[in-house]
């Protein structure tokens, strides 16, 4: 990747977010930590790593998207709507009665391959898709992302341990880590996925990563992606916030301090 | 009836082995080793989403949709995806496993998921038409309730009026209505005929389906018959009497009795010996349709 490829996606990535925290504003809706921590790990899926068509989004050979991380579904949305697969219009009415935008992904969205919500679950219907693939004879490969909390449910490693037996190749979970010790890791190699690990706020590290996965490897693929705890350049006393409805003036203070985090960021590229 | 019948999941398993040789749009997850049950849910969700119908059955386990029901919740009913699920919910070995592995309480988790489809077939013959209109189902999931207790055959094996959301008059009478499902359908035939005995004529309706109810051949018979008694293997709670009961006070009030297992966990036993701890018999039947037919609306 390029520096001014990785500008452009770090310009996306940055849209993205304001738009994250604009939807969640005007929804007064809760967290904004764990939507934002996976913007760059979406950006680089939708922008670099996925064959989809916005135009044509039941072509059957398009690669899918499993959202194992329900809480993710803002910034999957924002990717979606730049994407062109809806108006971007619609990010404002998010999680209103009513709207197309459910708070969890729901399948009657364009765009959204599979439904979100239930902890661990997406890897479990990320590998019924990989059967699926495999009993039509298409190669697209299926893409999931949880976090560190689903990935300790039970039914996950009943998924876990059937991917590798089933020897489900085109599966590819990126795990949205943000604990200090990735036990992860470990027990993904004993169950016997092939396991890399990135950066997963940084796109050069989340390209290397990628770059050195073997395609040809049966193994399942898991990437633990650490991201930063809260995916966000600001301050620890003003985390406390995060986890309640946003105020204006709070709202105004952090797209802000996004544009100007990315201005500042300028000259070193 | 032919008392050397087959039992239900027999006629599920002839059907299953015709779909899946004629191979259309139809797809069985693959037999795994051990008990995993939750990733069968969650891979029966993915590979529904590619647009087939997927059929999941466990012979062994009839408390998987218990164990699995957040699974089958959000994953499955949620997005409406074309799932049928069915287990085998009686039979020798169960009987002898216990309350653990008795699970009287499908009917009433199944029927509360918005757009499931939830059907007890009482015979082999109904059990693989029944499965045949699963397989063509247009859209949503359904579940059905199959035993593995040998059970006369209640239809002819050319039979084939059997659809989602409607029930079969077996008998016509105007004296009372009982409305039966799965096994107890031969306990309320046997009913029936004690009832002749006492100058009673019951209608006897098989309801196989349980969701979407079957409301106007209900209807139409307590209106002639103005009683009805409701006899399932469930919980009084949330299955057949429940969604019988839901329709006659909403639409034509008539005294209605349950026989069912009532509110109590099963034990250990032969199949015999549980229906009479129960209280699922004929005997069981005649005896609420005596006192509702002495309350009967004239």
């Amino acid at each position: 990747m390029d520096a001014a490829r990785r500008g452009e996606l770090e310009k996306i990535a940055l849209e993205v977010r304001k738009d994250v925290v604009r939807m969640l504003g005007v929804a007064g809706a809760r967290g904004l930590s764990s939507a934002l921590g996976a913007v760059e790990i979406l950006v680089y899926l939708y922008w670099e790593q996925m064959k989809v068509y916005p135009g044509d989004r039941g072509r059957p050979d398009r690669d899918r998207f499993v959202p194992g991380k329900g809480a993710l579904a803002p910034a999957l949305y924002a990717c979606l709507a730049r994407k062109g697969f809806f108006d971007r219009e619609e990010l404002w009415s998010y999680s209103r009665l009513g709207a197309m935008l459910q708070g969890h992904p729901d399948i009657r969205t364009p765009g959204i391959d599979a439904p979100g919500g239930g902890l661990g679950g997406g890897i479990g219907i990320a590998s019924g898709m990989c059967e699926f693939l495999a009993l039509e004879g298409i190669g697209a490969r299926v893409f999931c992302v949880v976090d560190d909390g689903e990935i300790a449910c039970g039914s996950a490693w009943e998924s876990i341990a059937g991917a590798a037996r089933d020897s489900l190749g085109n599966l590819v979970l990126v795990v949205d880590s943000s604990l200090a010790g990735d036990m992860a890791a470990g027990r993904l190699e004993a169950f016997g996925w092939a396991v890399s690990r990135a950066s997963g706020n940084d796109f050069l590290s989340l390209e290397r990563a990628f770059r050195e996965m073997d395609r040809s490897n049966r193994a399942p693929k898991a990437l633990i992606a650490r991201t930063a705890s809260d995916g966000f350049p600001f301050s620890e006393a003003d985390r406390g916030e995060l986890g309640s409805p946003m105020s204006r003036d709070y709202i105004d203070n952090v797209l802000s301090t996004l544009e100007q985090g990315a201005l500042d960021a300028e000259p070193n590229r | 009836m032919n008392p050397d019948g087959k039992c239900s999941c027999r006629g599920f398993s002839d059907a299953l082995a015709e779909i899946a040789e004629e191979g259309s749009g139809v797809i069985f997850p693959k037999r795994r080793e051990g008990a995993a049950m939750q990733d069968v849910m969650l891979r029966a969700a993915g590979l529904a989403l590619g647009g087939k119908r997927v059929f999941v059955s466990s012979e062994f386990d009839p408390i998987f949709i218990a164990r699995c029901y957040e699974q089958i919740r959000t994953s499955i009913a949620i997005p409406n995806l074309k799932v049928a699920l069915s287990s085998i919910h009686d039979g020798p070995a169960l009987d002898r496993e216990g309350a653990a592995m008795q699970m009287n309480e499908d009917f009433a988790l199944m029927r509360l998921l918005p757009g499931m489809v939830v059907l007890s077939p009482s015979d082999s013959r109904s059990a693989y038409v029944l499965t045949h209109s699963l397989a063509s189902l247009p859209e949503g999931p359904a579940y059905m309730r199959l035993s593995n207790a040998a059970s006369g055959d209640i239809y002819g094996p050319e039979d084939s009026d059997f659809g989602i959301g409607s029930a079969r008059l077996l008998s016509e009478g105007d004296g009372v209505t009982i409305c039966a499902t799965g096994v107890m359908v031969s306990e309320a035939l046997a009913a029936k005929d004690a009832l002749l005995s006492q100058g009673i004529c019951a209608d006897v309706i098989d309801c196989y389906s349980i969701k979407p109810f079957p409301e106007r051949t209900l209807l139409a018979s307590v209106r002639r018959t103005g009683c009805c008694v409701v006899a399932e293997k469930h919980a009084a709670a949330g299955g057949l009497f429940s969604a019988a009961a839901e329709c006659i006070c909403r639409e034509y009030p008539v005294p209605v009795r349950s026989v069912s297992v009532e509110d109590r966990f099963g034990q250990s036993g032969t199949g015999e010996e549980l229906r009479e701890y129960y209280g699922l018999t004929h005997r069981e039947i005649v005896h609420n349709v005596l006192q509702v037919w002495a309350i009967r609306r004239r």
